[in-house]
């Protein structure tokens, strides 16, 4: 080996080992130390029958609250989830719908309404993983409200609730199941019946083992080398780089993002396997999506999912309007992110003009998928879309659908990864530095 | 809600368990939840209070005492105010990640003296004065830059030059900054070797870090703790005159020291925590030895901008808090390159 090679070596070896020994106490590896410990110990809870069992990892969720945030989230997040069951199951009528929105505002709103020390403490971390963990709580409890009030779904006992709501290995980025969905993914874990049993879920333990590993390694890849260049592109709207840098800068991001969420999901299903219950997929190669529409089939399923069957389809759907359904379902989806940011930063931190960045991402993927629509739907572009399928080979017009889905995507990710503090101007600065202006 | 919408097919919940397998999984849980807990015990060492600080530092024959070497806890205020915050000390005995003593090719080298104000304990290690800085610098266009913390609370002037000929210099500087605590710089000695309030644990547990974690102290077998007292107080302006005089001179020495090495060296007063009046004029006198830069005017702006108290000082701890570094990290930046002390090749990024 050449000296070059060497140091070369030695400095990324060292890189390596500082970046692994820095992460050491961020979120993601208190979530996966804890995630790890809590799912061993629910390997203790096997001798159980199936409803004790299902208490017992409220309970470990409630741990998980405690040990990643403080003894004022958890209480505070199963006394609110015990609450608005309560409301759903025992206010009827109309005035009770009321009080069960008035409990959702309320929780949405408490980031204005409370001090955020009074539940999440002063450390960025706890900050951190309460605005995480509570996004995906609201929109379990939206769901179990709306199944119930409008007769989908039959009454969930308040373990089950709890257990949906709650569930720890999910409970920082998703996947987003629902009361319902949480049902169906259940197995019998660790609570084997018989030796085949036991044999098989000990090679499920280790496809686990496998599976959380690998989303280790995603994360701290993408942590350790993916993004470095962003704060100095946002900060200086990409004229400290060269064009081809600033070119492949979105492609960065889409899979810096990617590899990080993807290895964040692969963990939470991994983890939930163990305990007994198989989760939805959360991602499906979203770059070979051949339309924005596609794309948001295929990435962040659940959450997809979450916003067709509770925003898109009681809008009105493909029924009437789509269009305007379909911005204000993207709408919806970056006040989201807006709220999730409001609470890690506060509104000082992150003021009204901040909002702008996750509002235009929502708004660019809603037109994107609008305009979509209108090329397919309109007759008077018929002879186009003809001539398009005449003249050019299906393999060329799919690669060429995939490469726009994806390019649109990348570039929507930068106003999405704007920082609070940069302004939504350098947004447009960075693409008029894109096309040399 | 539609069952569509679930790709993978639910498995069927099976009737009447056996009982063997399920303890064996039990059995298997209670295995893996101890080697686990144990792995986690030390990584994260166990919650110590923030008034149990002797177990912080550890008597050392050369320095006096520096940080206890190996240790690894969460310091926590234990009266129910929101901080707790991961302590981590090398084999060096410094609050800091492990360096080796020879450069790596195009790295830049900057060693932190001071005392206890911004050495980092109590607040998260990415949010630390040294680590902020190295960040701020643009690897990618420029040199790496490394900042290693060498700041032991208490430290005299004397026993700061003491560890820079003894142990600082030995990591190969490029330049050296002196984080100056305007009111206890004079500090000196006022230490005293004591045992441990609490025996380590014994037996089977000796070793065991659920056992340090579960009984909340450090899983150490030395019972020798380095303990700081007040400094004397300065009871007349005579003896204010001769602590500041004793500072000076210290501060020159290293200086001097510094500089025989070949190199930079730069000083950065500190306003103190909690917030005590100091001379303002300190860097008027200092600048004849060294560049200066005064943190005061910052930390005053600051506090007087915000909406809500910035974090600057973290309550009864002495130090400072996340604010306090962030603006000392930008702040020496800014020192090292209008003195032109930063190499050529190293360039400032856009950390925000």
């Amino acid at each position: 080996m050449s000296a070059d090679l060497q140091i070369w070596a030695d400095t990324q070896l060292h890189d390596l080992l500082t970046g692994v020994w820095e992460t050491r106490h961020s979120l993601f590896a208190h979530f996966v130390f804890y995630g790890l410990l809590l799912a061993a110990v629910s390997l203790v809870l096997a001798p159980l029958n199936q409803r004790l069992r299902e208490w017992g990892v409220v309970t470990l969720s409630m741990l998980a609250l405690y040990l990643l945030g403080s003894g004022a989230m958890a209480i505070g997040a199963l006394g609110f989830s015990t609450a608005l069951w309560l409301a759903v199951e025992r206010l009827p009528g109309r005035g009770g719908t009321l009080v069960c929105w008035g409990l959702i505002l309320a929780l949405a709103a408490y980031p204005w309404l409370l001090p955020a020390e009074l539940l999440v403490g002063n450390t960025s971390q706890m900050r951190e993983f309460w605005a995480f963990a509570s996004n995906v709580w609201l929109l379990r409890c939206i769901a179990y409200l709306v199944d119930r009030r409008t007769g989908n779904v039959p009454r969930r006992h308040l373990r089950e609730f709890l257990l949906a709501t709650l569930f720890f290995p999910t409970f920082v980025n998703g996947p987003i199941e629902t009361t319902e969905q949480m049902r169906e993914g259940r197995n019998h874990g660790p609570a084997v019946a018989n030796w085949t049993e036991f044999s098989s879920y000990l090679r499920s333990l280790a496809q686990s083992s496998a599976r959380f590993l690998l989303g280790i390694t995603k994360v701290l890849f993408a942590t350790l080398y993916l993004g470095i260049d962003n704060d100095t592109i946002f900060a200086t709207s990409g004229t400290a780089f060269s064009h081809p840098r600033l070119w492949l800068w979105p492609v960065e991001l889409y899979f810096t993002f990617y590899i990080t969420f993807s290895g964040w999901t692969d963990i939470s299903i991994a983890l939930g396997r163990v305990l007994g219950w198989d989760l939805i997929e959360n991602f499906d190669r979203p770059w070979r999506s051949r339309s924005v529409a596609e794309f948001w089939r295929r990435w962040h399923i659940s959450f997809g999912i979450w916003l067709r069957n509770y925003v898109y389809i009681p809008l009105g759907g493909n029924r009437r309007h789509p269009n305007l359904n379909v911005q204000a379902t993207f709408l919806v989806s970056g006040l989201w992110h807006v709220w999730g940011a409001l609470k890690a930063l506060g509104i000082t931190g992150y003021p009204p003009e901040a909002w702008l960045g996750f509002i235009l991402w929502g708004l660019l993927n809603g037109s994107a998928v609008a305009a979509a629509r209108f090329w397919n739907n309109t007759a008077a572009l018929d002879t186009w879309r003809e001539g398009l399928r005449r003249y050019l080979p299906a393999v060329v017009r799919h690669r060429a659908a995939q490469a726009m889905a994806f390019g649109f995507v990348a570039l929507a990710w930068i106003p999405f990864f704007l920082p609070p503090w940069i302004g939504i101007n350098n947004f447009w600065n960075i693409l008029r530095r894109m096309v040399f202006l | 809600m539609r069952a569509s919408d679930r790709p993978t097919p639910s498995v069927e919940i099976h009737g009447p368990p056996a009982k063997l397998p399920r303890l064996l999984m039990a059995a298997l849980g209670i295995v893996l939840t101890l080697l686990l807990l144990e792995g986690i015990a030390r990584i994260e060492g166990p919650t110590v209070c923030a008034d149990e600080e002797n177990y912080l530092l550890h008597p050392d024959a050369e320095l006096g005492w520096t940080f206890r070497p190996g240790l690894t806890l969460t310091l926590d205020p234990c009266d129910g105010a929101a901080w707790s915050a991961p302590v981590t000390i090398n084999d060096s005995g410094l609050a800091d990640q492990e360096w080796p003593l020879e450069k790596r090719a195009k790295e830049t080298r900057v060693l932190l003296l001071g005392g206890q104000l911004a050495d980092g304990i109590g607040v998260a290690r990415a949010d630390r004065l040294s680590v902020r800085l190295a960040h701020l610098a643009d690897q990618r266009r420029g040199q790496r830059v490394s900042v290693i913390n060498g700041q032991i609370p208490g430290y005299s002037m004397a026993r700061q030059e003491t560890f820079l000929e003894k142990r600082g210099l030995a990591f190969d500087p490029d330049i050296v900054v002196l984080v100056l605590d305007p009111v206890g710089a004079h500090r000196d000695e006022g230490t005293i070797g004591l045992a441990q309030t609490l025996p380590p644990a014994g037996g089977l547990l000796s070793s065991s870090a659920i056992h340090a974690w579960w009984t909340g102290r450090p899983a150490t077998t030395d019972q020798r703790s380095a303990r700081l007292f007040p400094p004397p107080t300065l009871r007349s302006p005579e003896e204010t005159k001769e602590a500041q005089a004793q500072v000076l001179s210290g501060i020159r020495r290293l200086a001097q020291r510094a500089q025989e090495a070949g190199v930079g060296f730069a000083i950065l007063v500190a306003p103190p925590c909690p917030e005590t009046p100091y001379p303002t004029n300190l860097c008027e006198d200092l600048k004849s030895i060294a560049p200066c830069m005064d943190l005061g005017g910052s930390f005053a702006s600051i506090r007087n901008a915000s909406t809500k108290p910035p974090e600057l000082c973290i309550d009864g701890l002495g130090r400072w808090g996340r604010d306090g570094h962030f603006l000392a990290s930008h702040a020496l930046w800014t020192l090292l390159e209008q003195s032109a002390l930063w190499p050529q090749g190293v360039v400032r990024g856009y950390r925000l």
